[in-house]
């Protein structure tokens, strides 16, 4: 009722007003990222550096942390345990999935709804509750410090999780589009693989980056499941916490490495995950 | 190209008592375009899914031509289906999607390309073929959707409501379009609509559901003319036919004191029935002749000709009537219209079995 008086103040409010917000926005981004930036830094720095009262954003950079974390100490090792659970876990737990969540969208049973809730419950319990019964049971079957007993920890979460993000988006892609292209001469597997799955390429990448950053970070499980020899990147950490000493520049090392391919991974691909996440836009509007 | 014939074809869907669709016996002729039309949730899109293998069949048959198709997977069945949605694969240009059957089976690409291309001039799409469905507007998606049925030379084509997302005007071209192509391709076609004119404008036979049972199947006008019981009656004609209470005594048909004009039948048997009488089959008669009063409330004027609304003043249906006026500007709101009508014209039904007892 009052657009046309209210609207021109409104919009030199807005200038003024978005200014504001994007300041709030760079500095909140700040905030959060300090940390990340303190790491980061802090990696490249030596002993000195590190330990200075006067922080210094200029210094000497050095990759020594690097070179004794990775070569001498063996973090090499860990990384190489990180990515092959983080990249087995994924791509089983999206190989089970998918066509477990496509058949869930597609066929109404009776017993559907106590599944999916099922499902969800599994997903509900704290890992906590889950690791003790899961280290009895892989010492019992003698699984205990295998890649096999993380992954199907991991797959605990990972599975279900799938299921139901994947359902989400096949649930947005119609029916209809399936049974057309089974008039038009598709198996119901070929209907899936040429029709279905397309349409939903974005929502698989944005659940194959959830599920690798998931078992990349998780620490519990891998914890209490992986020996020496199969000990993920934030299992080792703690190692470098010494009784002669903690060595910092090291952990910020490891960290380092943890933590930036997750953010540029995201980063390269969040076109994908914004897609994704709206999946239903993507078919018949 | 082939017939279809179902034969005491039921679906039942889990977890339902009633059968979404039972017993249909239903004869469809080569070439012939064949309406199913009903009110909504009577089982229309149940019939065309069972025909095209998207709904089992749980008890019966479907036969196209002379195979029993009911338990083949949809892609052996050869038939092509236009969606309610259109159903376009919105990742494939127009030309993949109407090629996409072809691909699947395998066709050349040069031979697929010149039925794409043929089909495209022959409605209108040559320009769009490099488009996504998303760049189209809701009538070229239509058309598109046509497309990939008709490259596919089917021998049968399913429509499942394939207008109700056209605005008014479009609706009514696109009618004709679809009529005027499938006499041209002489393709058995089966149309769902819940929309009794263009059952009636478009169909070879129309067959009327409700309830998951088939009423009645004949051409639109014997329909209109001979309905076989009440709920085709009050289905099929705009503005619907009117229904009145009525009593058959010794062979004369009354409605409460007025007795119809015509020479007394012989009727199964004397009793309450209903009888029915189209808008335009009254006589508006003077007031002292025999008849029945309304009194006008009021009048719909659509150019050529115009409807009044009334309440009737007779004891035995004291509710509206309907009567077509031809002469415009003859007849006013608060008019007092004294309406006979003959026996001849008047189609008259039993009340309780809701069949037609007329000949
Ligand atoms: N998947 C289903 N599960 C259970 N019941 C269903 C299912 N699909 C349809 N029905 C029921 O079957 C009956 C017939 O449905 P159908 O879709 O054939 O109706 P329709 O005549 O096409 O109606 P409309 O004009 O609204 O499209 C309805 O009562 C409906 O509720
Ligand atoms: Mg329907």
């Amino acid at each position: 009722m009052t657009a046309t008086t209210v609207n021109p103040k409104a919009r030199r409010m807005g200038r003024t007003g978005r200014m504001l917000i994007a300041l709030v926005v760079v500095a909140l981004f700040l905030a959060y990222l300090s940390p990340v930036i303190w790491l980061v830094m802090s990696s490249f720095k030596n002993r000195v550096d590190i330990f200075t009262t006067s922080p210094t954003v200029f210094f000497k950079p050095t990759l020594d942390n690097y070179t004794v974390a990775f070569q001498d100490k063996g973090f090499g090792a860990n990384l190489q345990n990180s990515v092959i659970i983080a990249v087995i876990s994924s791509a089983v737990a999206l190989l089970v999935g998918i066509p477990a969540a496509y058949r869930l969208s597609r066929h109404g049973s009776r017993f559907q709804g106590a599944f999916l809730l099922a499902l969800l419950s599994a997903r509900l319990l704290p890992a906590m509750v889950l690791s003790v019964p899961l280290f009895v049971l892989a010492n019992k079957v003698g699984l205990s410090g295998t890649y096999l007993a993380v992954v199907a920890a991991h797959l605990t979460f990972a599975i279900p999780f799938t299921v139901w993000m994947m359902r989400g988006f096949f649930l947005a892609v119609p029916t209809s589009l399936d049974e057309a292209a089974r008039l038009d001469g598709c198996s119901e597997t070929a209907a899936f693989f040429r029709v279905v799955l397309p349409l939903t390429k974005g929502g698989i990448a944005a659940t194959a980056i959830f599920l690798l950053i998931n078992s990349w970070n998780e620490f519990l499980f891998a914890l209490i499941l992986t020996s020496r020899d199969t000990a993920t990147l934030p299992v080792g950490i703690p190692n470098l916490l010494t009784p002669i000493g903690t060595f910092w520049g090291q952990i910020a090392a490891v960290a380092t490495v943890t933590v930036v391919p997750i953010c540029i991974f995201a980063f390269a691909v969040q076109k994908y995950m914004v897609a994704g996440l709206t999946g239903g836009a993507l078919a018949n509007e | 190209m082939a017939g279809i014939s179902f034969r005491d074809a039921t679906r039942r869907y889990a977890g339902t008592n009633a059968a979404a669709v039972s017993g249909l016996n239903l004869e469809i002729h080569d070439g012939e375009f064949m309406v199913l039309v009903g009110p909504s949730g009577c089982g229309k899109s149940t019939t065309l899914r069972m025909l095209a293998g998207l709904e089992e069949v749980d008890t019966g048959e479907i036969y196209i031509g002379d195979r029993e198709v009911s338990q083949l997977p949809p892609a052996a069945r050869d038939i092509a289906m236009v969606f309610q949605n259109y159903a376009l694969y919105p990742h494939m240009t127009v030309g993949d999607n109407m090629g996409f059957a072809l691909r699947m089976a395998k066709v050349p690409k040069s031979e697929r390309d010149r039925k794409i291309q043929e089909a495209a001039k022959l409605l209108g799409l040559e320009e769009y073929l490099d488009r996504k469905p998303k760049q189209l507007s809701g009538g070229q998606r239509q058309r598109v959707a046509m497309g990939r049925a008709i490259v596919r030379e089917p021998s049968v084509f399913c429509m499942d409501e394939p207008l109700s997302n056209l605005d008014a005007k479009m609706r009514v071209r696109t009618r004709t379009d679809i009529a005027s192509l499938q006499r041209e391709l002489g393709v058995t076609t089966v149309y769902v609509t819940h929309d009794q004119v263009e059952a009636m404008t478009m169909g070879d036979r129309v067959a009327v559901m409700n309830e998951g049972v088939l009423q009645q199947v004949d051409t639109p006008l014997a329909l209109y003319d001979r309905p076989a019981n009440l709920f085709v009656a009050g289905f099929i004609g705009s503005p619907q036919m009117n229904l009145l209470d009525g009593v058959i005594d010794d062979g004369a048909v009354r409605v409460g004191g007025y007795t119809l004009s015509g020479t007394p039948g012989s009727w199964p048997r004397n009793g309450r029935v209903t009888i029915g009488v189209r808008p335009e089959a009254w006589r508006i008669v003077p007031a002292e002749e025999d008849g029945i009063s309304i009194e006008v409330n009021v009048v719909e004027e659509l150019g050529a000709d115009g409807f009044a609304y009334g309440t009737s003043s007779n004891e035995a249906t004291p509710h509206h009537v309907i009567v077509r006026v031809a002469n415009r500007y003859s007849v006013r709101k608060g008019d007092v219209l004294r309406l006979a009508v003959d026996l001849d014209k008047a189609h008259v039904f039993d009340t309780e079995t809701g069949q037609r007892l007329s000949t």
